[in-house]
């Protein structure tokens, strides 16, 4: 179901190679990492695919299945570098807004290249002559931006704060218990008939104690944190893959959830019914069917549990 | 309760258990501490009640945005506890609170998240079989969780009989009030239909108030089922023949505000052969996903009590956008 | 789904790293009494192979008593139950504990999660052994310590949906077969209940477990593996005629050989691990485990004693159960 993803040039893939990641660069074709480091030895080199000039400093880590979404990430960044202006760059809501479409229009000309050079020529045409405005704008942080600034800057100073306040609350403590301490055992061995020698090994005797009791702690807390980690990485290798991203205001295409199944394929709906799979399994009943429970149902939990891993070596 | 976790307040108690706010000393997040008792207490007699080893044995598998997590259990002498992500209300509050308006782009995020959250569920051969919106969490980053895995089971197995005694009853679908002793997805997608309506209603669609009055309240709106919609429910335990009090106005008229293509989708959430309802995965293909206004942003979500979000703002779409949103979620 | 399980993240091991669990364990309980223990009393600890054995007479007794449970329990129960049992002693030792209450516990624990409905007082009916409300104390206080101790995973997955999957796929796909599939089923469900009895199922998943069990099934109708490979073939998408199969993709006859190998890997490895367990030789392990669990509040007794002694350094002996609190000889 998971479609393996694959170098198409020296044909590792997921299974053969663990470590694989694959990249990509400005024309969209993939390359597993192991090929970029020998192709693009010297720093440049031809894509395998369309033979395009590429530079090895241009690739990226893929990071989606479909390379053209890639692309179109790659493709919108760089020129997002260009096409910055603001909607106050502009006299009238709708200047901005055929600005916005143009820009559009641009990044699926590049990425399906339709009318490259025409396509360039405009960007080149449009630095030029808002260089100034681009400029501005490059130093300028947009509100998104700004907010997300603010936020880390509050986060960080809240821990700084909890920090702060949790040492000196160990150190208040420390300090209490050490003047106390100390003020009761000269007490001790001013007024009582114990030997000295008898006083002082116990108070050496409750300090290794106490030691042990801090060691303790730490590795406690410790493994606690290691845990938390592992809980973490855990939860992010459990997500199953569906790269579909829920966006906000605009349509939404929903793909299939795909598991990895890690064995033979499994057969779809129409296809447990054509190639007779149901003739091997119980019919069931109407009142069964009636219910929702239909003899194809059992039938693919069987089938899929049968696949789940099989080729897991 | 225990060292890592310090309890803010009391939130409330069930049959088995106490539930908790508390605060996760190291991480520093809340979280919420469902504490089930143990004992020798007439409940416990069998030992550990089922629904707390249902939720455990499920959650402790399923990882998911849309589901609530298990972050922790805490074994105790006298108790188990269940640590799970702080929400902040559930949609049975936000249906009920008349101060927030829900628009139908917050409808279509509920409706998406809850299916999505379900999808993954029922891929994974779960099915919840007690949805409704209280158990429907919201946080205020606006992302919706499915909880309360206490009636989940594992489904699709030919041999066994399996309750219908499972829903709360207005959620419940006709093949479960007829008794059926086996069944699929169609009984939480049933559920999301009612869940549906009654954020557009702001009140429950079918509220019965026994087992026949349900059939009754739902024919009322959906008009009967009859041999040809679902030819084989004759055949379930305790099939009874209903006739409707009234006409059916039909849904347009109940839904008026509502567009074709979400009352396109209702239709086949509450189409009476289970056989032939809407899946999660269908559902979410539907044109009502496709079609303005898009759904909106989960932190658009408005929560009870509380000020509009000072923060509402359109998505630009550049590149830099699934990063942002690592950030925040 | 196993893939994403628990049972595959954590309770799935190479033979190597499940003898080294088995040995640590095995010597902390060791190290925890042994500078208390007279020179004669040395002799009642175990090694982590005769704990195994123990362990696997525990499992054949079990196995009867799942035959005998009245009303009839599911295959997936018993193989719930069994993987709940010997994931607990991977953390337990069996000297410290009363192994054959842990077991029955486990049964009513699995009965739960696989969702048979029957009550305590019906559960302990059906032991003959001890006095049924003891019994019924002794395994509501066992079950949230066994949870505990089982991390709360307690999902498993059994081969026996796996087994009919295959079944069902072999039928449909191998349609020139001269014998009817049906005829290896009594055989692969004593594969099962052998299976049950050795480590496979914290070794593989069940997928693997289930097709070996076909395997062994058309093994004992005759059959060589040529009809697992041709499956195999149908399942990869591999063209049967010798010369197209030439072409077939690399990657696909690697499977192809892999899955064979490890098919005839997990039934070398149930034949080898299972044994019969004699009357006599179940006998002896109860009566050496008993003698070493008598010792147990003496030894505690002599740890605190040292420990008091010592200067009372550290934190008590005892002071947290590191173990299941109940024993053989309540």
């Amino acid at each position: 179901m998971s479609k393996i993803r694959e170098c198409k040039k020296c044909k590792s893939n997921e299974y053969t190679n663990k470590q694989l990641v694959m990249m990509i660069n400005e024309c969209g074709h993939p390359l597993c990492k192991n090929c970029v480091d020998n192709i693009f030895a010297l720093n440049s080199g031809n894509c395998h695919v369309c033979a395009r000039v590429l530079r090895k400093n241009g690739f990226r880590e893929q990071i989606y299945d479909d390379p053209l979404i890639d692309k179109e990430t790659f493709l919108r960044r760089k020129l997002r570098k260009v096409y910055n202006l603001k909607q106050d760059d502009f006299e009238t809501l709708k200047e901005f807004g055929d600005y916005q479409e143009r820009f559009e229009t641009l990044v699926y000309n590049l990425v399906f290249e339709t009318n490259v050079n025409e396509t360039n020529a405009e960007i080149q045409a449009f630095e030029e002559k808002n260089k100034e405005k681009i400029d501005r704008n490059k130093r300028r942080l947009d509100d998104d931006q700004k907010w997300i600034e603010d936020q880390l800057r509050d986060e960080r100073q809240m821990k700084a704060r909890m920090t702060e306040h949790m040492e000196t609350d160990a150190r208040d403590k420390e300090n209490a218990t050490a003047v106390t301490d100390t003020r009761k055992i000269m007490d001790e061995l001013r007024d009582s008939n114990v030997a000295a020698e008898v006083i002082l090994d116990r108070e050496r005797k409750k300090q290794i104690e106490k030691e042990l009791e801090e060691k303790e702690e730490q590795e406690k807390r410790k493994r606690r944190n290691k845990e938390m980690l592992q809980t973490r990485k855990r939860a992010a290798e459990n997500m199953s893959f569906n790269t579909v991203i829920r966006i906000a205001g605009r349509a939404y295409l929903h793909q299939p959830l795909e598991l990895v199944i890690n064995g033979p394929p499994m057969p779809n709906a129409s296809q447990i019914e054509s190639m007779g799979y149901l003739a091997h399994i119980r019919n069931a009943t109407p009142d069964l069917i009636a219910g929702g429970y239909t003899s194809a149902l059992g039938c693919s939990r069987a089938l899929f549990e049968a696949r789940i891993d099989l080729f897991a070596f | 309760m225990s060292k890592r976790y310090e309890t803010v307040k009391h939130l409330g108690e069930g049959q088995f258990a106490n539930v908790y706010l508390a605060k996760d000393l190291e991480s520093g997040e809340m979280v919420a501490i469902k504490k089930i008792k143990l004992g020798s207490r007439e409940e416990a007699k069998d030992g550990i009640n089922r629904t707390a080893i249902r939720e455990i044995k499920l959650l402790k598998e399923i990882h998911h945005e849309n589901i609530i997590t298990l972050r922790d259990v805490i074994g105790h002498r006298t108790s188990i506890q269940l640590v799970f992500d702080f929400m902040d209300t559930d949609l049975e509050h936000v249906v009920k609170d008349h101060s927030i308006i829900l628009s139908p782009a917050h409808i279509k995020n509920i409706t998406m998240q809850m299916l999505l959250g379900l999808e993954f569920l029922h891929a994974h051969w779960i099915l919840h079989r007690d949805l409704k919106p209280n158990n429907l969490l919201l946080n205020n980053m606006g992302r919706v969780k499915l909880t309360d895995f206490g009636l989940a089971r594992f489904f699709g197995s030919p041999n066994r009989n399996y309750t219908h005694q499972v829903v709360t009853r207005w959620y419940r679908a006709p093949e479960l009030l007829y008794g059926a002793r086996s069944y699929g997805v169609g009984i939480d997608i049933w559920s999301v239909g009612c869940i549906i309506a009654e954020l557009l209603l702001r009140a429950p669609i079918f509220p019965g108030e026994s087992d026949i009055d349900q059939l009754v309240k739902i024919y009322n709106v959906l008009g009967c089922p009859t041999e040809e919609s679902w030819p084989t429910m004759k055949t379930l335990n305790s099939y009874v023949s209903i006739k409707p009090d009234s006409e059916t106005p039909g849904l347009n008229f109940i839904f008026s505000a509502a567009p074709q293509d979400l009352i396109d989708l209702l239709i086949g959430m509450w189409t009476f052969d289970p056989v032939k309802r809407l899946t999660c995965t269908q559902s979410l293909q539907m044109d009502y996903f496709k079609s303005q206004p898009y759904c909106c942003l989960d932190e658009e979500l408005p929560l009870p009590n509380q000020k509009p979000p000072k923060r509402t703002r359109r998505l630009e779409e550049d590149g830099s956008h699934p990063a942002r949103r690592l950030i925040f979620e | 789904m196993y893939s994403t399980s628990t049972q595959k993240r954590e309770w799935t091991y190479t033979p190597e790293k499940l003898a080294a669990v088995r040995l640590e364990i095995n010597i902390t309980f060791r190290q925890k009494y042994e500078s208390v223990m007279k020179p004669e009393e040395l002799e009642l600890f175990v090694t982590p192979e005769e704990e195994l054995r123990m362990q696997r007479s525990i499992e054949d007794a079990a196995l009867k008593f799942a035959d005998k449970f009245r009303p009839h329990i599911w295959p997936s129960v018993k193989w719930t139950a069994l993987s709940f049992f010997k994931r607990a002693f991977l953390v337990w030792v069996p000297s410290d504990t009363s192994i054959r209450m842990v077991m029955m516990a486990c049964f009513y624990l699995a009965m739960k999660i696989d969702e048979f409905y029957i009550t305590i007082e019906d559960f302990v009916r059906n032991m003959n052994v001890g006095d049924p409300r003891q019994n019924a104390e002794r395994i509501l206080k066992l079950e949230p310590e066994l949870m505990k101790c089982l991390n709360y995973n307690l999902t498993v997955h059994c081969p026996y949906r796996p087994f009919e999957g295959h079944l069902m796929d072999m039928k449909t796909r191998m349609l020139l077969l001269n014998f009817d599939l049906e005829s290896i089923r009594r055989d692969s469900m004593r594969f099962f209940q052998h299976a049950l009895q050795t480590d496979v199922l914290l070794l593989y998943p069940p997928s693997q477990i289930a097709l070996a069990a076909i395997n062994y099934g058309l093994h004992a109708q005759g059959k060589s593996d040529e009809i697992l490979r041709e499956f195999l073939r149908k399942l990869i998408g591999i063209e049967e005629d010798s010369w197209a199969a030439r072409d077939a993709r690399p990657e696909d006859l690697e499977k192809l050989e892999k899955t064979v190998t490890r098919v005839n890997q997990i039934l070398k490895e149930v034949e080898k691990q299972y044994v019969a367990v004699t009357e006599q030789e179940r006998e002896s392990h109860k009566s050496q485990l008993s003698r070493i669990q008598a010792l147990i509040p003496e030894l505690d007794e002599r740890r605190k004693a040292e420990w008091e002694a010592g200067g009372r350094i550290g934190q008590m002996p005892g002071a947290v159960t590191e173990q299941p609190v109940d024993s053989d000889d309540e």
